[in-house]
């Protein structure tokens, strides 16, 4: 100390904390939950079956749509998929009456779901299965 | 001769906003995704119009109709399967609709008899887990 004074410096930079682990592990994160996430959105549709023996009458005329992995045929007719619909409208006097759908072996569920939808785009609300 | 001490780094500054946006995607990861365990028997459910989807409410576990036809509930197949679900579900479900989980190459005779199954042991509602197509 003297007649120049105290001469302490340039004070040093502040240091910041490092900031690349930390980069890393998220970034690590991230790809883990987009490699092993699902984003599919999942849901359900009603399905019914048939009660064999139920107590309540059968609405109007037979209507029992038999799916073979041919085709499907609407009371032992084959019927294209797309003319069921206009072919069920004369046997329905409501579009709630049930329809049957008779899967035959050798058809997947998703063909007969298939099918159950294309009547529920047609209107045919009701449609029950029942095993061959 | 003297130099100044040199200015400090600014790195630090410039990867903040990329770290927001890194967490941001950490956090919408953590939220929206569903983890689940590989399973490569697992059935592939079928696959339907969007509009038929409906809410797949959570009751009890699902019954599950595997590729080859069988039918499983927990421990049991078969009949006693169909029972032992739909018991569960008059006791559990409050409401909710018993599930099934088929794969979309199973025999439909299979679900179909299942459905008819579950409708004798006295379930109320039947829904079929599907994707969307």
């Amino acid at each position: 100390m003297g007649a120049r004074g105290l001469h302490l410096g340039t004070p040093p930079a502040r240091r910041r904390p490092n900031l690349t682990p930390m980069i890393d592990v998220v970034f690590l994160l991230v790809v883990f939950f987009m490699l092993a996430s699902r984003f599919a959105i999942e849901g359900a549709t009603p399905v019914e079956g048939a009660a064999s023996g139920a107590a309540a009458p059968w609405p109007g005329p037979p209507r029992l749509i038999d799916l073979a992995p041919e085709g499907p045929r609407l009371n032992g007719v084959a019927t294209a998929p797309g003319a069921l619909a206009a072919a069920l409208a004369p046997l329905m006097a409501d579009p709630g009456d049930p329809v049957l759908l008779r899967p035959a072996e050798g058809v997947d569920v998703q063909a007969a779901l298939d099918l159950i939808e294309a009547l529920r785009a047609a209107g045919i609300a009701t449609v029950l299965m029942v095993a061959p | 001769m003297r130099f100044d001490a040199p200015p400090a780094r600014s790195g630090g500054a410039g990867l903040l906003p990329m770290i927001n946006v890194v967490f941001l995607l950490l956090v919408f990861l953590l939220v929206a995704a569903r983890l689940e365990v590989p399973d490569a028997d697992a059935p592939e459910p079928p696959v339907i119009a969007p509009e038929g989807i409906g809410a797949e409410d959570i009751g009890i576990p699902a019954v599950v109709i595997d590729r080859s036809g069988e039918v499983r509930w927990l421990d049991e197949t078969g009949a006693a399967a169909l029972g032992a679900a739909s018991a569960a579900c008059a006791r559990a479900c409050a409401g909710a609709p018993l599930r099934i989980v088929a794969d979309r190459n199973a025999p439909a005779a299979a679900l179909a008899r299942a459905l008819e199954g579950l409708r004798r042991a006295g379930a109320e509602g039947v829904v079929l887990r599907v994707l969307p197509r």
